[in-house]
């Protein structure tokens, strides 16, 4: 990949083509996006841990026929 | 009878960092798109590919979305997203096997309406190997209720850029 960032834009009324190099505020704008995205992801992944954790006690504490808490409870009806 | 039509169609000769159709007609009823891409990175075992309609920047993007590989099955919702935050394509990671991209189809029906914007896309991660194969559907929300005039297709969170011999493809659907 070339050092000069580029994308390609098509115009579908006239079918021309244009490869365009990013401008400064788009090269900005990228890794404004890629911290957003990281921060969204991470969130995404503490939820998902978070709900397996819940998960694994609220079984446990079936095997174990100990009562599960409301939150342990919720993620096992539907 | 319906008909299919080819809008435009798009391979690359060299990376880019995104893959825009701009001024697609109203004309039609329905669009679809169709690519066959692979990311330019190495990192990680998959990457996605994110959709933005117009100018819509901002998190008025939802999806459900569902991939499987050989072991996991992975479903989620995710709301209030920002455009190359959903999850609308999969793209093969440069480090797996030469030649070798992903496959999707997105349909996006009432396009040039006035309501919120729909989507569904399905999608399939090739790899000529053991492992890192994924299947996957989207079904994702743009609360925007402009006509779509503007496509922008770019890897999850800006991340890299689709390598050379990606290929997109914009058809128009038009009803009987």
């Amino acid at each position: 990949m070339s050092d000069v960032l580029t994308k390609v834009v098509v115009d579908c009324s006239t079918g021309v083509t244009e490869i365009v190099p990013l401008t400064a505020e788009e090269i900005t704008q990228r890794e404004a996006d890629r911290e957003a995205s990281a921060i969204a992801q991470a969130e995404r992944t503490a939820q998902a841990e978070a709900l397996a954790t819940l998960k694994a006690s609220a079984k446990a504490k079936l095997i174990a026929g100990e009562p599960l808490t409301a939150e342990e409870a919720d993620t096992l009806v539907i | 009878m319906p008909t299919y039509t080819l809008i435009n169609s798009q391979v690359l000769a060299s990376s880019a960092t995104s893959v825009t159709f701009s001024s697609i007609p109203s004309t039609f009823t329905d669009l679809v798109i169709r690519s066959s891409a692979r990311h330019n990175g190495t990192g990680g075992n998959i990457w996605y590919m994110g959709v933005q309609f117009n100018s819509v920047t901002t998190g008025l993007y939802s999806e459900t979305f569902l991939v499987a590989d050989m072991t996991n099955v992975i479903g989620t919702n995710n709301v209030n997203s920002l455009p190359f935050d959903v999850h609308a394509g999969n793209l093969v990671q440069n480090n797996y096997t030469a030649n070798v991209f992903s496959n999707t189809e997105m349909y996006i029906p009432s396009y040039a309406g006035s309501t919120n914007k729909v989507w569904s896309a399905a999608f399939a991660g090739e790899n000529d190997a053991a492992n890192y194969n994924y299947i996957g559907y989207n079904a994702g929300l743009a609360r925007t209720t402009e006509a779509i005039t503007q496509i922008i297709l770019k890897p999850n969170g800006s991340v890299g850029g689709f390598s050379a011999g990606s290929s997109f493809y914009l058809y128009g659907i038009s009803k009987a």
